[in-house]
């Protein structure tokens, strides 16, 4: 029998001949570490860790970021098979570290890598390319240097029926304590339809960093804007031969700091040294931007306006994208319409408050279609409608950049101004109408009223400007107040029986929020609302809804199981005790109503572990009464910035012990205590009537913002409500 | 600690019990299993012997309508084929490999979707069918499910031509098993009817799946194929002989461990000194990484890219610390073991070990050495193949061997404090040490925490939530690979523990209360309740009396002891000083849920007793 090889089986096979003497052609992967083993920078060759860092648990010799962007004409076919010309955008970030290892804990930090080599994002009818390669080099305290092959060590991580890499992972092979680790990952992407990701310096680290520099280079249709923060180095800007714009920045020796999310009170973008920087294809067709937005060029420290307006156009845009707005609308207008017909004399104030409400209620539950902005437009609307005053108000939050630090429209919330001091937001968690949030408290606002929209004009709202300065509320407005009436059983000396009612306004009731049931709030929104069937009666009304009656019950049932068990790890977290038993617990009020503005929540429970035996006496640790409050560590105390509280606040405990029948009481002098400074302060005292001993403590952080130089102030009122925390009182038995 | 799963396929249905938050919704009953057919069928497909799985599981609900995750995991040697859902809406499946903690990478993948119920009528049907590519990845069958089970049946088709054999593990009354015979065929069918089985529930510091929870396991023994004879694991034998084959593929390079382990061994004079310092590098220099996919969950990686990488599993980490050993002129032979997460004692050839050490004989000996646990010194053995049956490689043969078990007081805590009256205050020193698991444990938490922050972290630890103590001078020692004990010593301030009225002082000399907290909530608690391990707690503290004091209370002792525990304190009054004794003992690792309300009034009693002050008062 003769086999026959067909002729394109024939070149094919002459191919993988050739193939298979030829060069191994270097992979893009290979040729980019090699550019950046390469790279002429004396810090990356400095192996020698500088005296007094070997107790750090590792160091950052070196660290260098080179970023690369430029936008290109081309012509590309969309997901419907059409094609057209648009701008892309070409960016690449090699993001390289040096890293002495001095520990095991550092050891296992840095031991592995994982990164997804290639991915796609999809945007609007187009797609856009995410690839990643990563280098690594292990050089030994003798100064050999082995570098890993990262392609050979990954292992791919799949998912989906074709087994479509997500992740790899690399374990670094040869890597020991005393080792420097230098290692870059390499971000190449090519955007259609996505700027690229907002560009964050930061000029601090968890580890000591000696040396970090940063270099740009970006080509002339771009547009840079960029800020330099909290003492970063300013970049210097220069161009090359083909035009690009070249940005620089170093430092050296940079600043030691905890890891964020361990850190107590902060507001990163007000306190720490960084550059912000965004890099925006504005010479893009399929990217969304302001009318405002500038024209290729790098821009450093713009204006407050610049920003101020792209808010205000991207805000009025939403004028425009009123859709699916016809069921909404017609429930707030009966709402509105009936609450207005029973109650004619309605105020302004109170009319901003009900429309406010109205439209939160039936606002759908769904954020993409119907975003913060389009609810803040549609309440303009109404106030216009309903003639109340009202501007516009765009805030910075005190825990993003100050006002006049912004470099997005996305570093402003937008607001209401109704009746010159009545503020409304769109997220309000479980506020009521017009409470303003902590974050925004204190803070200078912009303000317009709104005579047009011209989403398509750069100023995006015509109308009258100006300036609100939003009143930051005192610690007596975020007040905490606990009354806990304390018996203890004769039957059972070890326990105590409490009941504890605590009412808690302003930024205080946060903590209680978790507590709280949606079937509450909404049952009471709709009794604020006169809306006069329920939300199951509603749910039966519609034939969509209709379905879906048993998965929503379910809902409700599995939330109200686990409010129980929040209620119970609540008193837990206070007593540092689990409860007995939980008697009984109930919500007086809920907060969300300016009728009922503070949060009264009740619960009677048994505790154990809080009287201890001596002798026949009983030592009862009313310390603990007051719940667990913050105890300042070591590194609390060495704290090096400003502190930024949620706001000022105050924690006041009114509590009534009943003597047991048999015993006296003593040692509760030492109960009475006072100690204030400029931040606030902590004071207790006691009171004897018959077998009721009553004890009042105070404790108050009457800054919401603190500098460093109080921050000591701050420290010891905590400590001296950790001293109460520790009283006891003595129980004695009292002879027969 | 950290133990690879060697032997992937037995695991990959037993891992469907681990707490993943994909896996632990719908943990309730509103939503039961009403019920349940799967079958199991030896198959002949390409001249190979594969099994196909079919299963058909009804979805009602009882309660609150509530969705139902259904998921079922696969790997590199079985595929999903189909899976349906019919009744109610359902996400699309998806596969995703299953990422574990503490496991680098495996090749585990789990297939999963939402059954989307909108009213309590409802029933959700899953039809799903799987394809195990050889009989040794069909070696597991779970009877228990996340939801309760009204009835479910399973069966297990075996032609002729195909020989298994068949473990019930933990099986009970809810269970009956059949074996019938298909006249037409020939097939022998195992049945087991479940009803009436409660939901499985995760929760914490339960006991090992294994031990407790009913299952089937399946061994394939031998199978006819065209004639031929296939053997699997017809006994321990052959068992052995197929673990050793996947051993032997490691080609070791003797040359570079030899050099190797002589410069390691460069200043060792007694064979002790050696092993010491060959065990003492592998922990000291191979980061434990668990890492395995394919034939890597089987074989080890060789003794030269482990010294290479610097890190290994365990199987390349006994590998490379047998080799060494060898090299040096020892005995010493690669292990396999299950350990406790395995659950099981080793009688029939079932591929179950999860784990592998390296054994040293060595003066007519066996050592189980196990570089995996990094602080452990040699002479000692992990709790966790502590009195485990252990297979070691003897050449073309096997040694079964059972690994040492040590009593609760190898894993211990002791507290040696002194103290005085001063300043209206206690100040003492004390010294605080640990053996066995405790000190692994405590070593290995100091020792993987960044310099800065150890100092700070211990402090907070021993002020024992008391913020107005103060702890100074603290000093460590035994911190190192290869030392025996672990010990902290360090001198302290505690005005908590003494309180002051009129003219008496009231003592609380037991700073840290051991398990006062650990009462068990019998109403929600479903499983037994497993302690890490057995262990010892011994305090002895002095408390020298203030002069002008003497002393006019103190609290009574108390002593209980059942087969599970130990709780013991005395007072003993001498001259001038009061000496307080506790000694915590578990002795069994399950405290099982018959005994949950005496333990609960025994920690009732023990709490009692932490809360007794000792009273001194003015002469």
């Amino acid at each position: 029998m003769t086999t026959k090889i067909s002729l394109p089986v024939s070149l094919l096979f002459l191919l993988v001949s050739i193939n298979c003497f030829a060069d191994i052609p270097k992979t893009h992967a290979q040729t980019v570490r090699e550019m950046v083993w390469a790279w002429d920078k004396p810090e990356f060759m400095q192996y020698e860790l500088p005296p007094g860092y070997e107790n750090e648990s590792a160091v950052i010799l070196a660290r260098h970021q080179h970023i690369e962007a430029t936008s290109k004409n081309r012509f590309r076919m969309n997901a419907l098979l059409f094609g057209d010309v648009n701008r892309e955008l070409y960016y690449t970030n090699i993001d390289r570290q040096m890293v002495k290892l001095n520990d095991l804990s550092a050891l296992a930090e840095f031991s592995e890598l994982s990164f997804t080599e290639e991915t796609r994002i999809s945007g609007h009818m187009r797609s856009n390319k995410l690839k990643t390669i990563v280098g690594a080099r292990v050089i030994k305290p003798d100064g050999s240097v082995v570098e890993v092959a990262v392609d050979e060590e990954a292992i791919a991580f799949t998912e989906g029926k074709k087994e479509k890499e997500t992740l790899k992972k690399v374990a670094i092979p040869g890597l020991q304590v005393g080792d420097i680790l230098d290692y870059f990952v390499c971000d190449e992407m090519e955007l259609e339809t996505y700027n690229v990701p907002p560009e964050l310096f930061l000029f601090f680290g968890q580890y000591p960093i000696l040396k970090y520099s940063i270099h740009c280079e970006f080509g002339d249709k771009l547009t840079v804007e960029y800020r330099s923060l909290n003492g970063a180095p300013e970049m210097r800007h220069s161009t090359d031969t083909d035009n690009n714009y070249i940005l620089d920045a170093e430092a050296e020796n940079l600043e030691k700091v905890d890891a964020l999310d361990e850190m107590r009170w902060i507001s990163p973008y007000r306190t720490f040294p960084m550059i912000r920087m965004y890099v925006l294809n504005n010479a893009s067709k399929l990217i969304v931007k302001s009318p405002n937005a500038r024209k290729g060029g790098v821009y450093e420290n713009l204006p407050y306006d610049e920003y101020l307006n792209d808010a205000k156009t991207f805000l009025a845009a939403q004028e425009k994208q009123m859709f699916w707005m016809k069921d909404t609308d017609k429930k707030v207008k009966k709402t509105l319409s009936e609450l207005m017909d029973n109650n004619p004399a309605m105020g302004d104030e109170e009319k901003a408050i009900v429309i406010y409400e109205a439209l939160f209620y039936h606002w759908p539950n769904d954020y993409a279609n119907y975003p913060g902005l389009k609810f803040m437009v549609r309440l303009q609307q109404l106030f216009e409608e309903y003639n109340v005053k009202h501007k516009f108000l765009f805030v910075t939050s005190r825990l993003g950049p100050r006002k006049e630090e912004v470099v997005s429209d996305d570093d402003m919330i937008t607001g209401l101004l109704a009746n010159d001091h009545q503020l409304f937001f769109f997220r309000n968690g479980y506020r009521y109408a017009g409470e303003v949030p902590p974050e925004y408290q204190g803070e200078s606002a912009s303000t317009i009223e709104v005579v047009k929209y011209a989403a398509n004009k750069s100023y995006g709202i015509e109308g009258n400007g100006g300036q609100y300065e939003i009143p930051e509320s005192k610690a007596e407005d975020n007040l905490l107040a606990s009354r806990i009436e304390v018996t203890i059983p004769i039957d059972n000396l070890s326990q105590l029986s409490v009941k504890r009612n605590v009412r808690c306004t302003g930024n205080m009731k946060e903590d209680y929020w978790q507590l709280l049931l949606y079937e509450d709030w909404d049952k009471e929104m709709r009794k604020k609302l006169g809306i006069g069937h329920t939300l199951m009666e509603e749910l039966q009304a519609n034939k969509s809804t209709r379905k879906r009656i048993d998965e929503f019950t379910s809902v409700l049932e599995s939330h109200k199981k686990e409010q129980k068990e929040i209620i119970e790890l609540e008193l837990t977290e206070y007593h540092g005790e689990k409860p007995e038993k939980i008697e009984e617990f109930f919500f007086n009020s809920m907060g969300i109503t300016t009728d009922r503005p503070a949060l009264d929540y009740t619960v009677s429970y048994t505790v154990e572990g809080l009287v201890k035996n001596a002798g026949d006496n009983l030592i009862l640790e009313v310390g603990r009464l007051i719940g667990q409050h913050w105890e300042p560590s070591e590194r609390d105390e060495q704290r090096t910035i400003d502190a930024y509280l949620p706001a000022a606040l105050s924690l006041s405990y009114d509590i009534e012990i009943e003597i047991p029948e048999g015993y006296g009481v003593e040692g509760v002098e030492a109960l009475s205590f006072n100690y204030s400074n400029d931040s606030g302060g902590f004071r207790s005292d006691y009171q004897l009537e018959g077998n009721k001993l009553h004890i009042s403590a105070t404790k108050i952080y009457g800054r919401s913002v603190v500098p460093l130089d109080k921050w000591n102030e701050i420290v010891l009122i905590a400590k001296k409500a950790n001293d109460f925390q520790a009283k006891t009182i003595i129980l004695k038995k009292l002879v027969e | 600690m950290n133990y690879s799963i060697y032997m992937n396929y037995y695991w990959l249905l037993l891992i469907s019990f681990f707490p993943i938050s994909l896996l632990s919704q719908n943990m309730d009953d509103d939503m039961i299993i009403s019920e349940q057919q799967s079958t199991y069928r030896y198959v002949i497909e390409n001249n190979r012997v594969v099994v196909k799985e079919n299963q058909d599981i009804l979805y009602s609900c009882i309660k609150n309508v509530q969705p139902v995750t259904f998921f079922r995991f696969y790997d590199i040697n079985s595929e999903i084929t189909k899976i349906r859902v019919k009744g109610v809406k359902a996400s699309s499946p998806k596969y995703e490999t299953y990422a574990q903690e503490n496991i680098f990478y495996d090749d585990s993948k789990v297939c999963h979707l939402t059954l989307q119920f909108k009213d309590r009528d409802e029933v959700g049907r899953v039809t799903y069918e799987k394809n195990y590519k050889d009989p040794f990845g069909f070696s597991f069958i779970n009877i228990v499910e996340p939801h309760f089970i009204r009835n479910k049946t399973i069966r297990i088709i075996v032609p002729q031509w195909m020989e298994i054999d068949i473990v019930e593990n933990n099986f009970d009354r809810g269970i009956s098993s059949s074996k019938s015979m298909d006249p037409n065929s020939g097939n022998t069918i195992y049945i087991y009817q479940v009803e009436n089985r409660e939901a499985y529930r995760h929760e914490e510091f339960m006991p090992d799946y294994m031990l407790t929870f009913p299952s089937i396991q399946v061994v394939p023994r031998k199978a006819v194929v065209n004639k031929k004879s296939e053997e699997y694991f017809y006994s321990f034998d052959h068992m052995y002989r197929w673990c050793k084959s996947k051993a032997d593929m490691a080609e070791n390079d003797h040359e570079v461990v030899a050099h190797l382990a002589k410069e390691i061994t460069k200043g060792s004079e007694t064979d002790r000194d050696k092993i010491n310092a060959l065990l003492n590098w592998v922990q000291n220099n191979i980061r434990y990484i668990a890492f395995e996919y394919g034939v890597q969950g089987f074989k080890p990686d060789e003794a030269q890219a482990v010294i290479r990488k610097k890190y290994g599993d365990c199987k390349g980490m006994s590998n490379l610390l047998k080799c060494l050993l060898q090299a040096e002129g020892f005995d010493a032979r690669l292990v396999w073991i299950n350990t406790t997460d395995a659950g099981r004692e080793w009688k029939l050839p079932i591929p179950s070990a999860d784990h592998m050490i390296c054994a040293l004989h060595h003066d007519n000996e066996f050592h189980f050495l196990d570089p995996t646990v990094k602080f452990m010194p040699f002479g000692e053995i992990a709790y966790p193949i502590q009195g485990k049956m252990a297979m070691v490689e003897d050449g073309d043969h096997y040694l079964m061997l059972r690994t040492p078990l040590l009593p609760p007081s190898h894993n211990s805590i002791q507290l040696v404090s002194r103290y005085v009256v001063e300043d209206g205050r206690l100040k003492g020193e004390s010294e605080l040490s640990f053996s066995g698991e405790p000190k692994y444990g405590i070593t290995s938490a100091i020792r993987y925490t960044g310099s800065a922050d150890r100092n700070i972290y211990l402090k907070n630890f021993l002020k024992s939530n008391n913020p107005t103590d103060s702890i100074f001078g603290l000093q460590i020692q035994g911190i190192e690979v290869g030392s025996g004990n672990l010990s902290i010593s360090y001198e302290e301030l505690r005005p908590s523990s003494l309180r002051s009225f009129s003219d008496e002082l009231y003592v609380d000399l037991d700073v840290f209360k051991e398990f006062a907290g650990l009462v068990i909530d019998t109403l929600k608690r479903k499983n037994d309740y497993a302690f890490s391990f057995c262990q010892m707690i011994r305090n002895r503290i002095i408390i020298e009396i203030p002069e002008g004091y003497r002393m006019k209370d103190i609290p009574a002792d108390m002593e209980i002891v059942t087969d599970d525990y130990r709780f013991s304190i005395r007072y003993t009054i001498e001259e001038q000083s009061i000496l307080y004794q506790k000694e915590i003992t578990i002795k069994n690792r399950t405290l099982s849920k018959s005994n949950f309300l005496q333990w609960n009034k025994d920690i009732g009693l023990l709490k009692n007793a932490y809360t007794r002050q000792i009273t001194l008062e003015k002469n």
